[in-house]
């Protein structure tokens, strides 16, 4: 859904041309990665057509009708997508590949009716959160190897200089370099949180997940990074499986007790 | 078919982990003896030990590792290497457009906010980032393009289309043009110049 509502936004805004088409063809971009292919297939609109396939994968993934076959053939149709227009395929069109690519080989996949109630094998939703870890524990390594202002108690705040960069960021430089405090707190906070992501292979993994989403919650409100956030939480339910089923099993079972009544 | 299942994971756990070995990403092949004394005197011989350990197991294992079972990366485009936002520029800039001399974008600006959301956009935001903050960015061409051709049909009179990348120090309240794109009549080809 995350990656439907991404490409919507491509088309209306009008941009999908400027994107999708390679500079020889009127496109924006100079360049694309040596692993593109379908141009030679599919000549001038080859990423137009890619966009139109992923788009289709995509509601055939959220159906569950032809999945398995809807996820292999999105995922090379997103993947050469980023291979046409490689600044505009980012950290999280990474992850949601690789997280269809674990699904792929999943039980989990299919229609929901006929998902509902099937026991099936816990290892996509154990390397699902493997995969988070490295994610998170990257991330934070390489803020620290390369910045250690990160943890500084008087160097500027790296946070600070992220969310006030008006070229990404919404919140005004001028107004809130007066708070650097607030900026050093959140670098802080942000470096624990991702340092501390091992906690995900524990039982504190929802604690920590809640942490999670105060953080996606954040950068949504604070930079224009579009789908980024909505892409990271779009895995937080494996972190969050165990009480949201028997949250969901008690919605069921007061929905079909309202109904006999 | 269990047992088989477990081998495959645990191979898939060990490709994962040595493809994106956290911490190791960046890190280089060799350090040379000079990096390697201004590390022991700036954070002492038990990080610099750890450090050239790190670089060795990253050279040596790591890497023909990565070089050898990564191939399939670039296939589904899932190259495991996660940077997420490392630091952020040191300096303020924003960008800046012009339809014969007047404005009518500039970066998180309340008003001047013509074309915001195609500029905003995830897609194209850092093909905007790489042309305000860089001389020789690879598509300032297409990015120009975009900008001059959209003035074109929201201004058919209009004569002269700039993009000016701003340029300031923290907080940023006073920014200098560091290099400009010009688009012109009749030919409306665009040049750079600083």
């Amino acid at each position: 859904m995350c990656l439907l509502f991404d490409l919507f936004q491509v088309l209306r805004l009008g941009i999908a041309q400027d994107i999708f088409r390679l500079g020889k063809y009127g496109g924006l971009t100079a360049f694309h990665d040596p692993h593109l292919v379908i141009h030679n297939w599919w000549g001038a609109d080859a990423g137009l057509i890619a966009m139109g396939i992923t788009a289709a994968c995509a509601v055939m993934i959220i159906s569950g009708f032809g999945a398995r076959l809807a996820i292999l053939l999105g995922v090379l149709a997103y993947a050469q997508l980023g291979h046409h227009f490689p600044p505009g395929d980012r950290g999280v069109d990474r992850i949601i590949r690789t997280g269809l690519l674990v699904i792929l080989f999943s039980g989990a996949v299919g229609p929901w009716w006929r998902l509902k109630g099937k026991t099936m094998p816990g290892w996509p939703v154990d390397l699902l959160k493997f995969i988070l870890v490295m994610i998170y524990l990257s991330a934070g390594l390489a803020k620290l190897i390369q910045q250690p202002g990160w943890v500084s108690m008087s160097a500027e705040p790296p946070l600070l200089r992220i969310l006030a960069d008006p070229l990404s960021g919404r919140i005004d430089p001028v107004f809130w370099n007066d708070y650097p405090w607030l900026f050093r707190m959140g670098s802080w906070a942000t470096i624990a949180l991702e340092l501390s992501s091992v906690l995900i292979f524990t039982r504190w993994c929802r604690i920590w997940a809640c942490f999670g989403i105060a953080m996606h919650v954040g950068i949504f409100a604070t930079m224009h990074l579009g789908m980024f956030s909505l892409g990271m939480l779009s895995l937080y339910p494996v972190l969050l499986a165990t009480p949201l089923r028997p949250a969901s099993d008690g919605a069921d079972a007061a929905m079909k007790r309202d109904i006999e009544e | 078919m269990s047992n088989l299942r477990a081998g495959l994971l645990i191979f898939v756990y060990a490709l994962l982990f040595a493809v994106g070995t956290p911490g190791l990403d960046h890190m280089r092949s060799k350090m040379s003896a000079t990096e390697e004394q201004r590390l022991r005197n700036r954070a002492g011989d038990t990080v610099a030990d750890l450090t050239q350990f790190a670089v060795r197991i990253n050279k040596n294992i790591r890497a023909p590792i990565k070089r050898k079972l990564g191939g399939f990366q670039p296939v589904f485009r899932i190259r495991q290497a996660w940077n997420l936002y490392r630091d952020g520029p040191r300096n303020v800039y924003r960008l800046e457009i012009r339809v014969d001399g007047e404005p009518v974008y500039r970066s998180e600006h309340p008003e001047l906010d013509w074309l915001e959301p195609q500029l905003r956009n995830r897609r194209l935001r850092p093909v905007v980032e790489s042309t305000v903050k860089k001389f020789k960015s690879a598509n300032w061409r297409g990015l120009s393009r975009l900008v001059v051709n959209r003035a074109r049909a929201q201004w058919p009179e209009a004569q002269r289309v700039e993009l000016i990348a701003l340029k300031g120090k923290r907080p940023g309240k006073r920014l200098r043009p560091q290099h400009r794109i010009i688009a012109s009549a009749p030919e409306w080809s665009v040049e750079k110049t600083k």
